[in-house]
Protein backbone atom coordinates (compact mmCIF):
# COMPACT_ATOMS: atom_id res chain seq x y z
CA UNK A 1 0.00 0.00 0.00
CA UNK A 2 1.63 3.70 -1.02
CA UNK A 3 1.40 6.16 1.48
CA UNK A 4 0.26 9.60 1.21
CA UNK A 5 4.13 10.78 0.58
CA UNK A 6 4.35 8.10 -2.38
CA UNK A 7 1.41 9.59 -3.42
CA UNK A 8 2.61 12.89 -3.29
CA UNK A 9 5.67 12.13 -5.00
CA UNK A 10 3.58 10.34 -7.89
CA UNK A 11 1.58 13.91 -8.38
CA UNK A 12 -1.70 12.18 -7.43
CA UNK A 13 -1.80 14.41 -4.26
CA UNK A 14 -0.95 18.19 -4.69
CA UNK A 15 1.80 19.84 -2.38
CA UNK A 16 3.40 22.69 -1.77
CA UNK A 17 6.63 22.11 -3.07
CA UNK A 18 9.29 24.24 -1.71
CA UNK A 19 12.55 22.03 -3.51
CA UNK A 20 12.67 19.26 -5.64
CA UNK A 21 15.77 17.11 -7.54
CA UNK A 22 15.86 13.61 -8.79
CA UNK A 23 16.05 11.60 -5.65
CA UNK A 24 14.12 14.03 -3.03
CA UNK A 25 10.94 16.18 -2.14
CA UNK A 26 10.85 19.25 -0.06
CA UNK A 27 7.08 20.69 0.47
CA UNK A 28 5.19 22.17 3.07
CA UNK A 29 4.03 20.32 5.87
CA UNK A 30 0.05 20.54 6.30
CA UNK A 31 0.18 20.72 10.02
CA UNK A 32 3.30 23.79 10.00
CA UNK A 33 4.37 24.33 13.82
CA UNK A 34 5.64 27.41 12.16
CA UNK A 35 5.40 29.64 9.20
CA UNK A 36 7.61 27.62 6.38
CA UNK A 37 7.44 24.23 8.50
CA UNK A 38 8.96 22.18 5.34
CA UNK A 39 8.89 18.30 4.88
CA UNK A 40 12.23 16.60 3.32
CA UNK A 41 11.43 12.97 1.78
CA UNK A 42 13.29 10.85 -0.35
CA UNK A 43 11.34 9.78 -3.51
CA UNK A 44 12.22 6.17 -2.95
CA UNK A 45 9.90 5.21 0.23
CA UNK A 46 12.36 3.70 3.52
CA UNK A 47 10.50 3.97 6.52
CA UNK A 48 13.28 4.30 8.56
CA UNK A 49 15.65 7.00 8.37
CA UNK A 50 18.86 4.65 9.88
CA UNK A 51 17.88 2.03 8.03
CA UNK A 52 18.63 3.94 4.45
CA UNK A 53 21.57 2.78 2.79
CA UNK A 54 24.93 5.13 3.36
CA UNK A 55 24.26 7.01 0.17
CA UNK A 56 21.14 7.38 -0.05
CA UNK A 57 20.77 8.72 3.70
CA UNK A 58 23.76 11.55 2.70
CA UNK A 59 21.72 12.53 -0.25
CA UNK A 60 19.01 12.84 2.03
CA UNK A 61 20.59 15.29 4.40
CA UNK A 62 22.09 17.47 2.04
CA UNK A 63 18.50 17.63 0.46
CA UNK A 64 17.96 18.76 3.77
CA UNK A 65 20.69 21.10 3.85
CA UNK A 66 19.66 23.21 0.59
CA UNK A 67 16.40 22.96 1.66
CA UNK A 68 17.02 24.71 5.20
CA UNK A 69 19.43 27.53 3.45
CA UNK A 70 16.68 28.26 1.40
CA UNK A 71 14.19 28.43 3.84
CA UNK A 72 16.57 30.43 6.20
CA UNK A 73 17.37 33.10 2.86
CA UNK A 74 13.99 33.44 2.12
CA UNK A 75 11.63 33.71 6.03
CA UNK A 76 14.72 35.67 7.46
CA UNK A 77 14.55 33.00 10.20
CA UNK A 78 17.92 32.77 12.80
CA UNK A 79 18.06 28.83 12.16
CA UNK A 80 16.49 25.80 11.06
CA UNK A 81 15.81 23.14 13.20
CA UNK A 82 15.67 19.95 12.26
CA UNK A 83 13.74 17.22 13.55
CA UNK A 84 13.43 13.30 12.77
CA UNK A 85 10.49 11.34 14.38
CA UNK A 86 9.11 8.69 11.92
CA UNK A 87 5.92 7.65 13.53
CA UNK A 88 3.59 9.32 11.19
CA UNK A 89 4.36 8.32 8.17
CA UNK A 90 6.16 4.94 7.21
CA UNK A 91 8.34 7.03 4.87
CA UNK A 92 11.93 8.82 6.22
CA UNK A 93 11.05 12.28 6.39
CA UNK A 94 12.97 15.28 7.87
CA UNK A 95 10.98 18.49 9.45
CA UNK A 96 12.80 21.74 8.99
CA UNK A 97 11.36 24.33 10.94
CA UNK A 98 12.22 28.01 10.82
CA UNK A 99 12.77 29.57 14.18
CA UNK A 100 14.11 32.56 15.63
CA UNK A 101 14.19 31.50 19.41
CA UNK A 102 14.37 28.66 21.93
CA UNK A 103 10.90 29.68 23.00
CA UNK A 104 9.61 28.36 19.77
CA UNK A 105 10.22 25.04 20.77
CA UNK A 106 9.93 22.47 21.28
CA UNK A 107 7.19 20.67 19.51
CA UNK A 108 3.89 23.33 19.41
CA UNK A 109 0.73 22.20 18.03
CA UNK A 110 -0.05 23.20 14.52
CA UNK A 111 0.21 26.97 13.95
CA UNK A 112 -3.39 28.53 13.01
CA UNK A 113 -1.53 31.52 11.86
CA UNK A 114 0.96 29.61 9.60
CA UNK A 115 -2.01 27.42 8.24
CA UNK A 116 -3.85 30.75 7.26
CA UNK A 117 -0.65 31.59 5.17
CA UNK A 118 0.42 28.45 3.77
CA UNK A 119 -0.59 29.53 -0.19
CA UNK A 120 1.62 32.65 0.23
CA UNK A 121 4.71 30.42 1.71
CA UNK A 122 4.10 28.59 -0.93
CA UNK A 123 4.43 30.73 -3.23
CA UNK A 124 7.45 32.80 -1.63
CA UNK A 125 8.96 29.57 -1.61
CA UNK A 126 8.45 28.03 -4.72
CA UNK A 127 11.22 26.52 -6.91
CA UNK A 128 12.54 29.62 -9.75
CA UNK A 129 13.03 27.07 -12.64
CA UNK B 1 34.71 31.77 24.90
CA UNK B 2 34.99 27.79 24.78
CA UNK B 3 31.67 25.96 25.37
CA UNK B 4 31.28 22.92 27.76
CA UNK B 5 31.43 20.68 24.42
CA UNK B 6 35.31 22.00 24.57
CA UNK B 7 35.98 21.38 27.36
CA UNK B 8 34.33 17.27 26.93
CA UNK B 9 36.69 16.96 23.61
CA UNK B 10 39.95 17.87 25.46
CA UNK B 11 38.88 15.50 28.12
CA UNK B 12 39.07 18.47 30.84
CA UNK B 13 35.37 17.50 31.14
CA UNK B 14 33.90 13.89 32.03
CA UNK B 15 31.41 12.16 29.96
CA UNK B 16 29.48 9.19 29.30
CA UNK B 17 31.20 8.14 25.99
CA UNK B 18 29.11 6.31 24.20
CA UNK B 19 30.52 6.53 20.46
CA UNK B 20 33.34 8.69 18.58
CA UNK B 21 35.49 8.04 15.43
CA UNK B 22 37.64 10.51 14.09
CA UNK B 23 35.73 13.43 13.46
CA UNK B 24 32.66 13.26 15.79
CA UNK B 25 31.99 12.02 19.72
CA UNK B 26 28.90 10.66 21.18
CA UNK B 27 27.88 10.84 24.54
CA UNK B 28 25.17 11.04 26.88
CA UNK B 29 23.48 14.04 27.78
CA UNK B 30 23.38 14.92 31.55
CA UNK B 31 19.49 16.49 31.07
CA UNK B 32 18.12 12.86 29.70
CA UNK B 33 14.71 13.34 28.21
CA UNK B 34 14.54 9.29 27.63
CA UNK B 35 16.94 7.02 28.39
CA UNK B 36 19.67 6.67 26.47
CA UNK B 37 19.53 10.62 25.14
CA UNK B 38 22.71 10.83 23.65
CA UNK B 39 24.73 14.08 21.64
CA UNK B 40 26.43 13.61 18.81
CA UNK B 41 28.89 16.45 18.06
CA UNK B 42 31.40 17.20 15.78
CA UNK B 43 35.11 17.67 17.15
CA UNK B 44 35.68 20.67 15.37
CA UNK B 45 33.66 23.69 16.27
CA UNK B 46 30.72 25.06 14.54
CA UNK B 47 27.67 26.96 15.93
CA UNK B 48 25.22 26.20 13.11
CA UNK B 49 24.51 22.59 11.60
CA UNK B 50 24.04 24.00 7.90
CA UNK B 51 26.97 26.41 8.16
CA UNK B 52 29.23 23.07 8.14
CA UNK B 53 31.49 22.38 5.25
CA UNK B 54 30.04 19.63 3.32
CA UNK B 55 32.40 16.96 4.20
CA UNK B 56 32.08 18.20 8.11
CA UNK B 57 28.20 17.95 7.93
CA UNK B 58 28.45 14.26 6.34
CA UNK B 59 31.21 12.96 8.52
CA UNK B 60 28.10 14.15 11.44
CA UNK B 61 25.09 12.53 9.94
CA UNK B 62 27.67 9.54 9.35
CA UNK B 63 28.69 9.80 13.08
CA UNK B 64 24.31 9.76 14.59
CA UNK B 65 23.86 6.93 11.89
CA UNK B 66 26.26 5.02 13.73
CA UNK B 67 25.60 6.00 17.42
CA UNK B 68 21.84 5.60 16.64
CA UNK B 69 22.06 1.66 15.24
CA UNK B 70 24.18 1.11 18.65
CA UNK B 71 21.35 2.59 20.84
CA UNK B 72 18.53 0.84 18.95
CA UNK B 73 20.42 -2.45 19.56
CA UNK B 74 21.75 -2.16 23.21
CA UNK B 75 18.49 -0.55 24.38
CA UNK B 76 16.37 -2.75 22.50
CA UNK B 77 14.55 -0.09 21.42
CA UNK B 78 12.07 -0.10 18.23
CA UNK B 79 13.91 3.53 17.00
CA UNK B 80 15.95 5.97 17.23
CA UNK B 81 14.38 9.79 16.96
CA UNK B 82 16.49 12.95 16.33
CA UNK B 83 16.61 16.44 16.40
CA UNK B 84 18.77 19.41 16.15
CA UNK B 85 18.06 22.85 17.62
CA UNK B 86 21.18 24.26 18.44
CA UNK B 87 19.90 27.24 21.32
CA UNK B 88 21.70 25.55 24.06
CA UNK B 89 25.03 25.47 23.39
CA UNK B 90 27.09 26.96 20.98
CA UNK B 91 28.90 24.16 19.06
CA UNK B 92 26.27 22.03 16.73
CA UNK B 93 24.81 18.66 18.48
CA UNK B 94 22.35 16.32 17.44
CA UNK B 95 20.28 14.89 19.56
CA UNK B 96 19.43 11.15 19.50
CA UNK B 97 16.58 9.88 21.62
CA UNK B 98 15.82 6.21 21.62
CA UNK B 99 11.75 5.79 21.65
CA UNK B 100 9.29 3.26 21.57
CA UNK B 101 6.56 4.85 20.84
CA UNK B 102 4.67 7.92 19.17
CA UNK B 103 4.48 10.32 22.71
CA UNK B 104 7.26 12.83 21.88
CA UNK B 105 5.68 15.64 23.39
CA UNK B 106 8.33 17.45 25.23
CA UNK B 107 8.74 15.29 27.82
CA UNK B 108 10.68 16.79 31.15
CA UNK B 109 14.35 16.07 32.20
CA UNK B 110 13.83 12.25 33.95
CA UNK B 111 15.92 12.91 36.96
CA UNK B 112 16.19 8.95 37.77
CA UNK B 113 17.49 8.26 34.59
CA UNK B 114 19.85 11.70 35.11
CA UNK B 115 21.37 9.75 38.42
CA UNK B 116 21.79 6.37 36.62
CA UNK B 117 23.64 7.71 33.50
CA UNK B 118 26.52 5.78 33.81
CA UNK B 119 25.03 2.22 34.46
CA UNK B 120 22.80 3.53 31.26
CA UNK B 121 26.96 3.85 29.12
CA UNK B 122 27.85 0.71 30.45
CA UNK B 123 24.54 -1.07 29.68
CA UNK B 124 25.22 0.66 25.72
CA UNK B 125 28.80 0.12 25.32
CA UNK B 126 28.79 -3.19 26.46
CA UNK B 127 27.68 -4.54 22.61
CA UNK B 128 31.04 -3.40 21.75
CA UNK B 129 31.93 -3.16 18.54
CA UNK B 130 28.70 -5.14 16.87
CA UNK B 131 26.36 -2.61 15.56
Amino acid sequence: MSTIFEKIVAGEIPCSKVWEDDAHLAFLDIRPTAVGHTLVIPKKATDYLFDMPADEYAGLMEAARVVSVKLKEKLGCERVVVMVFGYEVPHAHIHLIPTNSIGDLPFPQPNPEAIAQLESTADLLKPID
Amino acid sequence: MPSAFEAIIAGDLACHKIYEDEHSLAFLDINPLAKGHTLVIPKKRNYYIFDMPEDEYQHLWEAARAASRKLRKALGVQRVVCHVEGFEVQHVHIHLLPANNSVFASPPVDKTLKKHLAETAEQINAIGDDF
